[in-house]
């Protein structure tokens, strides 16, 4: 068994201390600490970004710059051995910090910054010889434990962006265009900005400007989004409209390994990884789960950006926090009212449909969803159906089987998933089945829309108006049909309803 | 002879456990006379997370709990046939009980547990295992199947040792109660001497058993367990049972025993977590 501990050297030459692998240190240096498990010694400061020192000319220190700039990885993600590494550390182009930091009870992860203690756990550990807390939270990453380091790049910066150039030859909206000049000014300013848009308002279209005059200005910028879909769906749309810019797309089970872009699209949880380096973000839906349940999350984001750097969420749903903090004029926002074709949000309907549960439970559906059902599949008409729960969505698809083969239901177990959301969108399924995985997001051209039971905990107000947004959203067939069908009206479904004429009378007042 | 201190595994550094270990959420506890007496059937899943743990169905091979699909009682399984009249000396491991189907969840938890390295995540087993021990082999040695030098360096733990120490904890009283209850009442324990976890050893580092196809598992010849030459005069006349996490083909299990029973051992049989079909 061997333990890997780490010691604390001043570096006159650096005139700093700096923390290197006991393996690493020699006699000559002063040792200020240790040596000892990395968690117990006390955190160094960080030191400057973009401090070069020395010339390094192998494949190794390129290959190193390229993994790590930005970022804080494990040794084993980095593919390298404390040897290979040692002259990096000495002359303090790579550091080593705690990957985890102990705060009084509990510990805070510098990959995830949970700091809820239920997501440590504690286990015997044969590398460091004792018991040794990790992180459950992120761990599927990598292990971080107590005797873990994470490494830091201070070097030079590997990016080097061409000079941006907007190929996107459509036209901004009025609305479109304001939101786009505050984009632009907050960016300039380094300031944080909320830019609230209804469903298919047009989102990403707003985004290219700002994020024109960001790269000309080498800025590097972060689109993070919780869900996969969303990244694969905003990453070809992002190259087209900036063709000679290399971008980063990050997400669980990606593979590719490009060098580090100034401009990076990737889910929420891929940003873990990085760290002081991005100047701009931008944060799409930041009411969407995870950022919603799990505080850590934001905090991870904030992470990823440079101390001075704008932060510009993305919503058609915002907080009540975010909200909030609008109210107190401590957040600058833009409201888009309209979506870009100009026609008004098609308003939900309440539809009473009883103990539509027990109806489930005899296998048939509650009479007015079946007619509504019934009606879009003779028309051809494209129908998505929400439900609460898993369980409920596999009884509905059954029984809605029985009347159509081809009609589909999906979930977030689903492993045929993405398939049946293409068939869906070619219409080889007529009538779609889902849980709330598809409430943002999905844009199908005509598509009427119904949630059984939407009076579930789970169909919060976003939801709901997220879930009605699903609707008219193309310019050729503006309007459609969202149903609400339900057990008893809840606060949520008569907010939703309201925020949504709230939002289209915002426009029409002017 | 005193135990050794059970090896400590914590699912949460406030002490409190009411969250799922396996998916995070909060799990709704009923509290009972068994919750108040024992800490034993701590529930560490919920609900539907423990659905999708798959008991091992009842049409099982009687020697390795292999999933049959023709009924009977007292069937013996292809393989443990083969296993019996491979060589003249008959099959060294006696029995093997699991607890579940190793499944695509079964697989899932593995991977996070033993490569990811959630090492708490051996808790979701304490119960039932320590269920199976106490009824079933109460009298026996238990022994981990080790792992070399160089897994424990990338592991940082074994699997089977985490199993061993919920083995060794002290018993509550409704173990106690139901000890009296059961047939084990007069048996005598064995003594577990401290360095149980090291009795047997690991020595070559071979291709991990996983990566390995069925043909090349069950045609190894090369016994990469030695016991350890401190411990053989404990091993001698012992019944043992050993402990892993997966039952695949059982090449791994009865490579062990054969060593073991080289060793004097007088029977040796198996807990395993999971049953791969």
């Amino acid at each position: 068994m061997i333990s890997i501990r780490f010691v604390h050297v001043f570096k006159p030459s650096l005139n700093s201390t700096i923390c290197l692998p006991e393996t690493c240190s020699k006699e000559s240096m002063e040792v200020i600490r240790g040596p000892s498990v990395i968690s117990s010694l006390p955190q160094l400061p960080l030191p400057d970004s973009d401090h070069s020192t020395g010339s390094f000319n192998d494949p190794l220190y390129h290959s190193i710059q390229n993994k790590l700039y930005g970022k804080e990885l494990l040794l084993n993600e980095l593919e390298v051995t404390w040897e290979d590494l040692h002259p990096l550390l000495e002359s303090g182009i790579v550091s080593i910090r705690s990957g985890l930091l102990p705060l009084n009870k509990t510990f805070r992860c510098h990959r995830c910054y949970t700091d809820n203690p239920k997501m440590f756990g504690r286990a015997p550990c044969s590398s460091c010889g004792s018991l040794c807390t990790y992180c459950r939270h992120c761990i599927m990453m990598g292990k971080i434990s107590t005797c873990t380091p994470l490494l830091r790049w201070n070097g030079p910066s590997p990016v080097n962006s061409p000079h941006p150039h907007l190929k996107w030859e459509g036209t901004l909206t009025k609305g479109q265009l304001k939101a786009a000049q505050a984009l632009k000014d907050s960016i300039e300013k380094e300031q944080e900005l909320l830019i609230w848009a209804v469903c298919g308002a047009g989102k990403t279209e707003i985004l290219f400007p700002g994020l024109q005059f960001a790269l000309s200005k080498k800025k590097r910028v972060l689109v993070t989004s919780p869900r996969t879909d969303v990244v694969l769906e905003l990453m070809p749309r992002m190259q087209k409209a900036f063709p000679n810019i290399p971008i980063n797309g990050l997400y669980g089970g990606g593979t590719k390994k490009d060098p580090p872009a100034s401009l990076v699209i990737a889910t929420t949880h891929q940003t873990m990884r990085f760290t002081d380096t991005f100047d701009v973000v931008v944060i799409d839906e930041v009411d969407a789960f995870p950022f919603h349940a799990d505080d850590s999350l934001l905090h991870a984001v904030y992470k990823s950006k440079k101390n001075k750097a704008s932060i510009i969420y993305l919503t058609a749903t915002p907080s009540e926090d975010i909200k909030q903090r609008v109210a107190n004029e401590d957040l600058s926002s833009v409201v888009i009212p309209r979506r870009f074709h100009g026609h008004p949000l098609p308003v939900p309907r309440f539809q009473w449909s009883g103990s539509w549960q027990k109806d489930l439970n005899h296998m048939r559906l509650p009479k007015s969803l079946q007619k509504w059902c019934a009606h879009r599949i003779e028309n051809g008409i494209p129908a998505l159906l929400f439900v609460p729960t898993i369980e409920i969505l596999e009884k509905v698809t059954s029984i809605l089987k029985r009347k159509n083969p081809h009609i589909q239901g999906v979930h977030s177990k689903d492993i045929k998933r993405h398939q049946k959301v293409s068939e869906f969108r070619e219409g080889v399924v007529p009538l779609l089945v889902t849980t709330t995985i598809l409430e943002r997001g999905i844009t199908i051209p005509g598509v009427d829309v119904a949630v059984l039971g939407s009076e579930d905990n789970i169909f919060t107000e976003s939801a709901l108006v997220q879930i009605a947004g699903r609707a008219g959203r193309s310019s050729s067939k503006p309007h459609g049909d969202v149903v609400f069908f339900h057990f008893g009206k809840t606060k949520a479904m008569k907010k939703a309803c309201q925020h949504i004429v709230k939002m289209n009378r915002r426009e029409e007042g002017k | 002879m005193k135990y050794k201190k059970p090896m400590n595994l914590e699912a949460s550094l406030d002490g409190r456990i009411d969250h799922c270990l396996w998916c995070s959420k909060k799990v709704e506890t009923r509290t009972s006379w068994q919750s108040f007496i024992s800490n034993a059937s701590h529930q560490y899943l919920c609900f539907s997370c423990k659905s999708l743990l798959q008991p091992l169905p009842k049409n099982c091979c009687v020697r390795c709990s292999r999933p049959l699909s023709i009924g009977g009682e007292h069937v013996e399984c292809l393989d443990c046939r083969r296993w019996r009249e491979k060589d003249n000396m008959g099959d060294t491991l006696e029995h093997n009980l699991s607890l579940y189907v190793y499944n695509e969840s079964a697989k899932e938890l593995i991977s996070r547990w033993k490569y990811r390295g959630d090492a708490i995540l051996a808790l979701i087993f304490r119960t039932e295992l320590r269920r199976l021990y106490l009824q079933k082999y109460w009298d026996h040695l238990p022994i981990p199947i080790p792992i070399s030098d160089k897994r424990m360096l990338e592991r940082g733990f074994n699997q089977s040792e985490l199993l061993l120490s919920f083995l060794l904890e002290p018993l509550s009283l409704v173990e106690k109660l139901s000890m009296i209850l059961t047939r084990m009442k007069g048996k005598k324990r064995e003594e577990i001497p401290p360095a149980a976890s090291s009795m047997l050893l690991r020595l070559m580092d071979e291709k991990k058993q996983s990566k390995k196809t069925r043909y090349e598992r069950m045609m190894a010849t090369e016994n990469p367990f030695r016991v350890n030459t401190k411990c053989s005069s404990t091993i001698k006349a012992k019944n043992i049972v050993l402990l892993d996490d997966i039952y695949t083909t059982g090449s791994t299990l009865r490579r062990a025993a054969t060593e073991l029973k080289s060793h004097g051992a007088r029977s040796v049989r198996a807990i395993t977590l999971f049953r791969g079909s």
